[in-house]
């Protein structure tokens, strides 16, 4: 038993591959990671410096005969890169083709009904880029993945706020006023108490709303 | 191609997958405000008139910009940063971000007139078309001209080459005054403000001595003039009726001068790279459309080089007005053309301003 010690882009998904588990839940659910599910109940939206107690690995015995060939299935969850496009007036974009990209790899496909974007990456891959192909026109995002903080924390509200239309990069704008003015202008777009500061409320909105 | 935008996702998001939302369009507007117009003016001219009724106070403060936007468009967010005045806006149905400030010096209007993209509107005095004018005590002095720092202060000239005004305007505002001497040959119409065409072949040469009946105001104009009470120097002057205060008095014609090299800070000298550019001065359609739109040359390019103007003499709170009914607008706005949003924004104001009784218009 051992304690990891969570850094920039990682979550349970890419701790539990990097220490040879096939299931995060083994890790998450453990009885020694009871304050961290307190603290983060999404497994995969964990804060650099969280403290994740790593179980013993439990070993399996089976039984089989020698001279015979034993197929072994393992059984994990693909880790999927999933994203929503929505316009500015909030629907969908769909039927845009786009690709994935990510160190060798190019994957294509087309936004669903519903605007989805959907491959996918393996959980060590911290960095993907998704372009869409509008009319000729090229829209790119970089996707860091896995470096979603908590929306409890500055950084996870401005990462939320920012990809959700509200925190504009302006020049001109401290960034202390731009999130300030995120927040009242989100809470103002979503019938909140316009207020311009953290608040439970907006956390449990956004959380909703960005789907993480 | 523009840079990508990063964005921070989950490795498992929920079912919906994390949401991308298309960013906004983000207008960037510099509201400059002019002598007497800024923002300190305004406040100051309401402590220092503790007596108003309320509803004169009232109707000075729905005019400061930007502190009046809120009331008008819920969800406007003030903030000061580096000593000026800014708001931003972010309108859902048109999904466009609005960011707003202040300026009061002509240095950063000629800057904002220089950037690319943005919404440059001046809010201040029309200095009878001389230009926009800037300096932050409307006490008289020459700030009310030239300028007392000329780089901060004083007339960003947008005029006619000769513009003449009421020998009380000098008096008043205290400048020293620029005028045509009787040497030179009399002014050409077209090198004339608009106003001033009607009086052109009735320009008479006169002494200083000769503009005012008061001797005491007639020592008080030579200061300013730069020369002798008694001296035998003649200017080219007009007499008319200006307005109903003042009757019938002595015109005295300027130097303006748009495009002329003995004042740097002139249109002529400025490359506009703005998106649009407002002047809601008095009356600027008569006084400074010609000269951007003719002389300068600054037209209309597709979906940029937008201007608006006054049709007669205004007020101060246009800007306030304006700016609402544009970031009211009912539909998806970004990206698209500015056309039917500021025909929209046009539109609503010039509505507004017939339903509260002014004589003027945007145009």
């Amino acid at each position: 038993m051992g304690t990891h010690s969570v850094m920039p882009g990682e979550c349970l998904e890419s701790i539990a591959h990097r220490y040879g588990f096939t299931d995060p839940r083994l890790i998450y659910d453990h009885p020694d990671n009871a304050a961290l599910r307190r603290a983060r109940p999404d497994p995969n939206v964990l804060l650099p410096g969280d403290e994740v107690v790593i179980p013993e690995r439990e070993v399996k015995w089976f039984d089989a005969a020698t001279e015979q060939r034993h197929r072994f299935v393992v059984r994990r969850r693909p880790v999927l890169l999933r994203m929503r496009m929505l316009d500015g007036a909030g629907n969908p974009r769909s039927g845009i083709p786009y690709r994935v990209e990510f160190q060798q790899t190019v994957l294509h496909g087309v936004t669903s009904a519903n605007g989805i974007v959907e491959q996918p990456v393996p959980a060590w891959v911290p960095q993907a880029r998704v372009t869409l192909d509008c009319e000729g026109a090229e829209e790119r995002y970089d996707v860091a993945l896995g470096y979603l903080d908590p929306v409890t924390h500055e950084e996870g509200l401005r990462q939320r706020l920012k990809a959700l239309g509200y925190y504009v990069e302006a020049p001109g704008i401290p960034e202390d006023v731009r999130l300030r003015h995120a927040i009242y202008a989100y809470e103002h777009a979503n019938d909140l108490p316009a207020t311009g500061y953290p608040n439970s409320d907006l956390y449990e909105k956004l959380v909703e709303h960005y789907c993480s | 191609m523009s840079d990508p935008i990063l964005v921070a996702a989950s490795r498992r998001a929920g079912e919906g997958g994390n949401t991308v939302v298309e960013p906004p369009e983000v207008r960037r507007i510099v509201v400059a405000q002019g002598i007497e117009f800024t923002r300190q003016n305004r406040h100051d001219l309401i402590a220092k008139h503790p007596d108003a009724s309320p509803e004169a106070v009232a109707s000075v403060l729905a005019g400061i910009f930007p502190d009046a936007m809120p009331a008008r468009v819920p969800g406007v967010f003030l903030y000061e940063w580096e000593g000026r005045h800014r708001a931003l806006y972010y309108s859902a149905t048109q999904h466009v971000m609005y960011a707003m400030e202040t300026v009061d010096d002509k240095r950063r209007f000629m800057e904002a007139l220089g950037t690319e993209g943005i919404i440059v509107i001046y809010d201040g005095h029309a200095r009878y078309g001389r230009g926009p004018c800037f300096g932050p005590d409307p006490a008289p002095g020459d700030d009310w001209e030239a300028g007392t720092e000329p780089t901060y202060r004083g007339l960003f000239r947008m005029g006619f080459p000769h513009i003449a005004v009421p020998v009380h305007e000098v008096l008043t505002h205290g400048y020293r005054a620029t005028l045509l001497p009787a040497s030179e040959p009399r002014p050409d119409r077209a090198s004339c403000d608009p106003d001033m065409r009607p009086h052109v072949d009735r320009l008479a040469p006169l002494r200083v001595s000769a503009m005012h009946p008061d001797s005491a105001v007639v020592a008080q104009l030579a200061r300013q003039v730069g020369v002798e009470p008694e001296g035998d120097e003649r200017f080219w002057t007009y007499h008319a009726t200006g307005d109903a205060e003042h009757g019938r008095e002595c015109h005295v014609v300027l130097r303006a001068g748009w495009s002329d090299p003995s004042y740097p800070f002139n249109l002529a000298a400025t490359e506009l790279r703005c998106r649009m550019f407002c002047h809601l001065g008095c009356s600027t359609f008569s006084h400074n459309y010609p000269v951007l739109r003719k002389l300068k040359g600054w037209k209309r390019e597709g979906d940029a080089r937008f201007a608006y103007w006054t049709t007669a003499p205004s007020l101060s709170g246009t800007t306030v007005t304006f700016l609402s009914h544009l970031m009211t607008y009912p539909e998806y706005s970004a990206g698209e053309s500015w056309v039917p949003w500021l025909r929209y924004g046009v539109r609503k104001a010039n509505q507004e301003l017939r339903r509260t009784g002014m004589k003027y218009q945007l145009i």
